[in-house]
Order: C-alpha cells, then structure tokens, then sequence
C-alpha cells in the first residue's frame, strides 16, 4: 500500500507540475507582456522594475519558471488587470460561492445516478430498466444551456415556483463573509433567518438541477452498464448458486465490484461539472469562479484566468488522487492494474 | 428415496437461429450419500443440468421436467424464496475456474463466513465473532489447507488454483450440504493439484456423509470412489450404471468409445491401425441430429436410430440405444 | 459470373459486419441514423433549400410566431425572431456551423489524435511510461475547459473556436487509440503475426487497424456529440460564433432575452440542437452495444 500511495502522489504532483507549466507558459501565448499577463502589473506602474526583479525576468526562463512557482505555492497570483485587487484574495468568495453550487449538484447526481443506475441493472431488460435507460439518455444529451432555459421557462415564468437568478433575494441584506449562502445565513444576525434560508435554498434549486443533470444521467448509465456486467459475472453466479437473496447479492456482492470501475469515471464526470459550471453560473447570474472565468476571458484579464483554470483543473487533479487512493485501500486488487499498460 | 430424482428434464432456449433444445429428456437419479460422476463432452449440457438443479438457469430458458424432486418436494413448483432456502441449505456446487467464482473484492475469510449459517453460531456479538473465526479456520483445515491465518486475510487474486479451488470447497460444505455439486473442478488444473483436489472431494464425501455429483469430460477423471456413472451426449443420456459394469461392459457405442479414447493414451497402438475415436465432430446446436443425436457419428447406427430409443434396461445398467454392445450370450 | 451456390456453405461476416447485423437489428438507432443522413443533407444543400437569406430582416413580420399557431403565417414556417428574421432560413444555416463544423472538425481531430495514439501505442519501450501516467490524470480534464484556455489564448470567434475545439478533441483520441493498440499488441493473434514475419507498418495497418476500427467508430460518435456540445456552448457564451451569423448556440444565447416574448425562439434552436445530439448518442450506444455483444459471443 505504501509503495502504491508513493506512486500515486508521485504521479500526483507530476501532473500538477505539468499543469504548472502550462499555466506558465500561457503567460507567453497571451498576447502582450509576458510579465503584466503573470503579475497583473503594466509596464510604467510604480512597481513594475520591482516585480521584474522579484518575478526575475533579467534571468533565465528556468529562474523565471522557479520564481513561479515559489509566488504560486505562496498563492500570489498577482493582481487582476481589470480591477486591481489581490487574485486570490478575491477568488476566496468566488471559489466557496461555487463549491457550494458544485458539491449540492455531485451529491444530487450520485444520489440519483447511483441508485437508479442499480435499480435500471436490477430489472434489466424489463419495462422499467427501458423507461430509465430513455431518460437518462434524453437527460444525457439535452445541452445544459438549453435546459436551464426550458427550466426557467417552465418553473420560474410558467408556473412562477422559483426565482430566476441570483443567490438570494439581496432584500433579506446578508452580508457575504464566506461566500456560501447557506452558512453566511447560519452566520448573520438577521431576524429572519429562516425565510431567508427558504429564500436561498429556492435560489439554489434552478442552478443545482442544471448542473446535476447531465452529471447524473452519465452516472446511472455507467452504473447500470456496469451492473449489469458484474452481475453475468461468474461470482455472483456462485453467490446466488449459495441460494444468497438477491438484495444481499446486489449490496454485498455486485456493489463492491460496481464502485470499484464506476470511482474512477467520477473524476470524469467531475470535470464535466466543472466545464459545465462556466454555462450554468452564466445563465443563472451566479456569483461564482465560472462566471469570474468568462468575465475574465471576455476582459482579457490573465492573472485571473490563470488562477482559476488552474484551481479547477487541479481540483479534478486532487478528486483523482483521492479517488485512487480510496480505490486502492478499499479494493487491493486494483494496486497491481496497470492501466493501458503504461 | 432418492435423494435428487430428474425425470425426462428438458432445457429449451431461443438462439439466434430458432429454438434449440439443449437438453432432451434426460433423466438421473442420485441416492443419499453416493458419488455420481456425470460425464460428457462440452457442449453435452451437463453443466446446464447441474445448473438448472440449483436454480440458476438463464430464466428466459424454458425449463420443463415430469420430476425435479429434491427429497421427494417439487423444485419447479417452489417459489424462488423456498427454492433458495432448499439450495442455500442443502446443496453447494464448485466451479471449473475458482478464480473465477470467488468474489474478487472480499477476503476469504468473509466469503466463508457468509456461507456458515446464521443459526450456527450464537452468543454476544464478540463471542459470535471469534465463533465465526475459529469455524473458518476449521473449515480451512478440513479441505487441507495449514496456514489459515494468511489465507483468511487474503484476496482471490492472491490465491493460486489450487488454493482457489480449496476455498470454494470449504465455502460450499460450510453449511453441510446433502449435495455437493462439482462441475468440472480438476479440468484445467495441473496433475499434482487434480490429484490433490479429487482425493479431497472423495475424502469429504465419506467424511461429511454428503452426495457428490461430479461433472467431468472424460471417464479418465472420474473420482475413484465414484459408485455410478451417467453418460451425456448433446443433451442426450446415453447410458448410466454402475460404474464397475458400465465400465467393463458398455452397452451404448458411445460408452464404448469415450473408453477407448480414454486409454487410447496408454495403449500402444498398432501401426496403420484405425483410431478408437468416433468419426466425424459434434454437431452445432443449429444441425442436431433427429432421434438418437449419436447417430451420424455411430459405426452401428440404422434405420432405427432416426427415432430416439427408449430407456433398457440390463442388471446395474439402463442405456439408450437400439443396438446395444456386450449382450450376454442367450 | 453469377452468384451461384452450388454447395451450402456457413460464411462467416467480418468483425465490422457483425457489428453492422446486431446494430441494425434495432430500430432507434436506425431512425437515428436516417435522421443524421437526412441532416447532412439539408445542410449541404442549405444554401439553396433555405426559402430566405439568414440575415435579411422582414420589417413587417418581426416575432413572428411559427406557422401552426393561430397567429402564424405560412410565408414564414417555424416563424421570425424579434428582428424579424426568418427562422427556418436561420436553422438551417445555422445548422452548418453546428452539425457541419463539428464533422469537419472532428475528422480533423481524429487524423491527429489517431495517427500520434498509435504511435504511441505501438511503443512499448517503457521510457514513456511516466510521461504517459501523467497524461492520463490531465486527460481527466474535460475537453471543454481546454477550448476555454486556448480560446483565451487565441481570442474569441469562429476560427479560433473552430481551432480550440478540434485541439481540445485531439487528447481523448490519442488516449482511446493507444490504449486499443496497446491492448491489442498483447494478444495472441498478433504475436503470431509477428512471428509470420510481418513488418510492423503492416501490422499496425492491416491487423490491428481493422480489430479496433468499432472502438475507434465509437469514439468517432463520442467525439462528435462532444464538438457539437462545445461549439454551442461557447457561441452561447459569446466566445465562438459571433452574431449574426446563425448559430444554433448563438441562436439560444439571443433567446435568452426573449423567453417570455417568443419561445419558439428559444425552443427551436434548442429542440435541433437536443435532437441532433440525441441521435448521435443514440447511434454511439447501440454501436457500444453492439461491439459488446460482439465480443462476448
């Protein structure tokens, strides 16, 4: 076990290093001044010779890259072009606004994915596996941005159920000390808590059903595909040759075997949130890192860009490790795999 | 009464090319305490036999039999939930492939533990616990295996064949079974572990009073203590006995045969001279042959042979066929 | 020379072919199909199907709604938008950018990605081990957020988008290919081969190429729902297709101001868009399917 977690975090910090030197080297492919793109600083600012000798740009690519480095695992990623301010002391409430979003979605998308997913394998090629496996694939494929239209369209404007955008209704005048709704309400001293925490969690329905859909639609047919493949598998014929019930053969037997190639593809669908939250924090004026991206994107603003691929590309890094070192303590045969060989 | 008695069972599927009977009307039975090796090509069906015993046939398959009776009670007639306490207590079946058949995520220790009944141990939740541990290690000793300990806390994937092969023995007669089912547990394996693993399962089946109903290709592999012998040919029976007579004596051809391809091994063979096999291959489920399914095969075959003979009968021996070998001299 | 049969005789169907049986046996991946052939066809032949141009704006029939409704008109079929602009003329050429695009985009990706993932594959020197491992965990990041980083790179529209995309594409093909390769290298057949004395271009080309070429189809299908996800998306967030070029993304983005006026705006656009993606998915897991069937037999 030791010498498999060894290999993971190796590969690990490999990967986040690779990264690294992407996000360094886009300093470069930006268009302008490498130096401004990396610190946020123009050429002509007060600091600007300062920072090219702390960034060290009199010296090699090598230096410069090392000096990165140092000034990112400090978490200085320089100041925004467009606003001035500190990145990454903005990016605290932006990155908690949508770890909020993101974590409710994941939990909803494995609550719904897995289960379902389970049930669809256990009543294969009945009605009612059919009648899932079309929905999932109807859920899978409707883009996001267009169901959050069809969403609000139905709930917000039809049948006027649930507010449109935002966190909450700026009425109830929380103040905004961490980022998260839920706990800056948990937090406040407002007399009216409790509406207040109705008001955000309304807020919250729109927004987390668009990003769990598409997520959770992938995950019920992975489930069910590989369910249904365990559940041929020789063992749980011997299982249930052991006149086992079949629910102690799915829970006890099927899924173990399950979980142990569905882990995996959680990373993947992570990602895929990630890349959706970008869409879904767009439509629905969510204060968050995904529409902080595109704002940047939109205004060119480097530092800010930088920041925020790398965190989310690093958070799917970190899910990753995480997963595979779950993966090998809870089921040991998948320390030898060598995937693809490599 | 017969322990397991199986009357005219018949398996019938949907392949891609249309119905296809797997299995015609074959009949076993198999008295308490006997060892019944059931011998026959691949393909001939016993394994879906012996799967259709313990109730887990591909449940889109047509199942039909005048008798499936386990102690005299109709197994077709059960629901699912009596027919699993019947197999969960009174029968236990072995694979081929034991990597296979062992759940690759749990120990040892675990899968054989969830084979000991509930009702087996009893006391405070920590005494159940060690109970349940020194049953395990006992079991493990019975199927001969001395370091239990390392061997509890393994994975299959650590095991090796023969170990693998060991475990699912001590799982299977963890709950006593009247009925050991074995399908063809020593067919891939190396000669030393076969011979380990048949000499266990004879040993077991005196020891633990059980009947074992061996599943094998060929009639060299049968268990030496094994009292009667069936022999299967594409989902046809084609003679049973006692294993002495049916052995020295063979009435159906292809009796015959499988024992002299089974010594052809041994006995030096004549120069030029003609093979002990059966002409021909076995036929694909798409082109079975009408009537007896040995026929096109068989060097005695007739006219007759074109509609399935009837059960005969002869001393210790019943057999399926219109020209039997070995008649006694009137 | 005729097709005579003088003997009966069992023909066994390549690999590919029975693919081809177990997929056609179904009939929604073959209404999948259809519709897809049917699609590419309007859009080549937009230009000269499309009643209008995509652009001209009709003064007296702005927001027009579809003409099945009470207040339609059949001059214009699926209706105007709030600029007065024919819908149908825009659906179709939108349907260049993206069903057309995408095809275009993802041939091109594949050409890369295949050609550099058997390379890959067929190395089976260890000395890429590390770099491959690590690959792999960055192959964990979606293709979407790897358009987003180059379009920041390359600047917003339509050529850079089409550039990020198929770029972003490339990365999942090299994986899926060398992972097949490798797999297939191993086996048994192609030893044999080898030991036949093939060299190892022919190899690659003539033994291995046509026992993946089902994975590889099916990626082809996985690849192709994705670029058409990614476009849309990024015109619907403004970083790809600028209007007024209509794009069934961009279209959605318009819409979005104008749910409450004109949904047929919106559920047009979108409906196309959902319809298009469906089919292929339709088309990629009956192909999946089919190949399991394939190997478990």
């Amino acid at each position: 076990m030791t010498r498999y977690l060894m290999t993971r975090l190796f590969y690990f910090f490999l990967a986040l290093l690779v990264l690294s030197v992407v996000t360094f080297s886009l300093n470069w492919l930006f268009p302008g001044d490498p130096l401004t793109n990396m610190s946020g600083i123009r050429d002509g600012q007060a600091a600007y010779n300062a920072t090219l000798e702390s960034r060290a740009f009199d010296s090699t690519v090598i230096q410069q890259y090392v000096n990165y480095l140092a000034h990112i695992t400090q978490f200085d990623w320089g100041l925004s072009l467009s606003t001035g301010n500190d990145v990454w002391q903005d990016a605290a409430t932006y990155l908690v606004v949508s770890a909020e979003l993101v974590l409710l979605s994941f939990a909803l998308a494995v609550l719904i994915g897995l289960p379902l997913g389970m049930l669809a394998a256990n009543y294969f090629r009945h009605n009612l596996d059919k009648f899932i496996l079309t929905s999932a694939m109807t859920g899978y494929s409707i883009p996001v941005f267009w169901l959050a239209q069809l969403l609000i369209l139905l709930f917000a404007v039809q049948i006027e159920w649930l507010p449109i955008t935002g966190q909450i209704n700026p009425l109830y005048a929380i103040d905004s000390i961490t980022g998260s709704v839920i706990i800056d309400i948990l937090l406040s001293d407002s007399q009216y808590k409790l509406a207040a925490l109705q008001d955000a969690l309304l807020h919250l329905v729109l927004p987390v059903l668009t990003l769990s859909s598409l997520p959770s639609m992938l995950l019920l047919r992975i489930t069910r595909n590989q369910t249904i493949e365990v559940l041929q598998k020789p063992y749980v014929k011997a299982a249930r040759a052991r006149g086992l019930s079949q629910k102690r053969l799915l829970f006890k037997h099927a899924l173990p075997n399950v979980l142990q190639d569905v882990l995996p593809q959680m990373t993947f669908i992570f990602g895929l949130m990630m890349a959706n939250l970008v869409i879904v924090e767009h439509i629905f004026n969510w204060p968050g890192a995904g529409a902080w991206l595109l704002k940047a994107i939109i205004e060119r603003d480097y530092p800010i860009i930088q920041m925020v691929l790398f965190t989310l590309m690093g958070l799917i890094l970190v899910l990753n490790l995480l997963v595979e070192i779950y993966r090998g303590w809870r089921f040991p045969m998948t320390r030898e795999e060598r995937y693809g060989g490599y | 009464m017969d322990l397991l008695d199986i009357r005219n069972l018949t398996i019938e599927m949907d392949g891609p090319h249309g119905r296809v009977r797997v299995l015609d009307k074959v009949s076993l039975q198999l008295k308490e305490g006997e060892v019944h090796s059931l011998v026959g090509e691949s393909g001939s069906g016993k394994s879906l036999l012996a799967k259709a015993v313990i109730g887990v046939l591909n449940p889109l398959w047509d199942v039909t039999a005048d008798r499936l009776w386990w102690n005299g009670k109709d197994l077709l007639a059960m629901t699912p939930k009596q027919r699993r306490a019947i197999t969960g207590r009174d029968m236990a079946m072995i694979f081929q492939d034991p990597l296979a058949y062992l759940d690759p995520n749990s120990t040892v220790a675990e899968q054989i533990t969830e084979a000991i009944p509930a009702g087996d141990v009893t006391g405070t939740f920590m005494h159940r616990r060690i109970d349940r541990k020194t049953r395990v290690a006992q079991l493990l000793h019975r199927v001969g295996i001395r370091d239990h300990d390392a061997i509890m806390k393994s994975y299959p994937y650590e095991l090796s064949e023969g170990i693998a092969q060991k475990v699912s023995i001590a799982i299977a007669i963890a709950h006593r079974p009247k009925l050991l089912i074995a399908d063809e547990p020593t067919t891939a394996m190396e000669p030393s572990t076969k011979d380990q693993i048949q000499r266990l399962l004879g040993k077991l089946a005196v020891s633990q009073s059980m009947s074992v109903l061996l599943i094998t290709q060929d009639v060299a592999s049968i268990l030496p203590a094994t009292q009667r012998v069936s022999l299967l040919y594409c989902g046809q029976m084609m003679e049973h006995g006692d294993t002495e007579t049916v052995l020295n004596r063979p009435a159906h051809p292809y009796t015959d045969a499988m024992i002299k391809m089974s010594l052809q091994a041994h006995a030096e063979l004549e120069p030029k001279s003609k093979l002990p096999s059966l002409p021909g291959a076995v036929p694909t489920l798409r082109h079975m042959p009408i009537g007896c399914r040995l026929g096109p095969r068989c060097p005695y075959a007739q006219k007759q042979c074109v509609k399935a003979p009837l059960v005969r009968h002869r001393d210790e021996q019943s057999y399926y066929c219109h020209f039997p070998l070995n008649e006694p001299e009137a | 020379m005729a097709d005579i049969e003088l003997y009966y005789q069992d023909r066994n169907p390549s690999p590919l072919q029975l693919v081809w049986f177990a997929f056609k046996r179904r009939l929604a991946p073959m209404i999948s199909l259809w519709l897809l052939g049917a699609l590419l066809v309007l859009v080549i032949l937009a230009p000269v199907i499309t009643p209008y141009s995509a652009n001209v704006q009709f003064v007296d029939a702005v927001a027009l709604p579809p003409s099945w409704t009470h207040d339609g008109n059949m001059q214009f079929l699926f209706g105007t938008d709030d600029l007065g602009r024919d819908m149908l003329s825009r659906l179709l050429i939108g349907g260049r950018f993206s069903f057309g695009l995408p095809i275009i985009m993802v041939i091109l990706a594949s050409t890369i990605g295949i050609f550099i993932g058997a390379m890959v594959g067929a190395d089976t020197k260890s000395k890429l081990r590390v770099l491959g491992r690590t690959l792999d965990r960055l192959l964990t990041i979606p293709s979407f957020l790897l358009a987003l980083v180059l379009i920041a790179i390359l600047g917003a529209g339509l050529g850079n988008a089409i550039i990020a995309i198929t770029l972003s594409l490339v990365p999942q093909f090299i994986y899926v290919t060398r992972n097949a390769v490798y797999q297939e290298w191993q086996k048994d057949y192609v030893t044999a081969s080898r030991l036949n004395g093939c060299s190892n271009t022919y190899l690659m080309y003539r033994v291995i190429l046509p026992n993946i070429t089902p994975i590889l189809v099916m990626q082809l299908t996985v690849a192709l729902s994705v670029a058409i996800m990614d476009i849309a998306a990024l015109s619907f967030l403004g970083l790809g297709v600028q209007s007024p070029t209509p794009e069934w993304g961009s279209m959605l983005a318009r819409s979005l101001d104008e749910v409450y006026l004109s949904p047929w705006s919106m559920v047009l656009p979108g409906l196309s868009l959902f319809a298009t993606i469906m089919a292929i998915n339709v088309v990629g897991d009956s192909l999946r399917r089919a190949i399991k069937q394939r190997m478990d037999t």
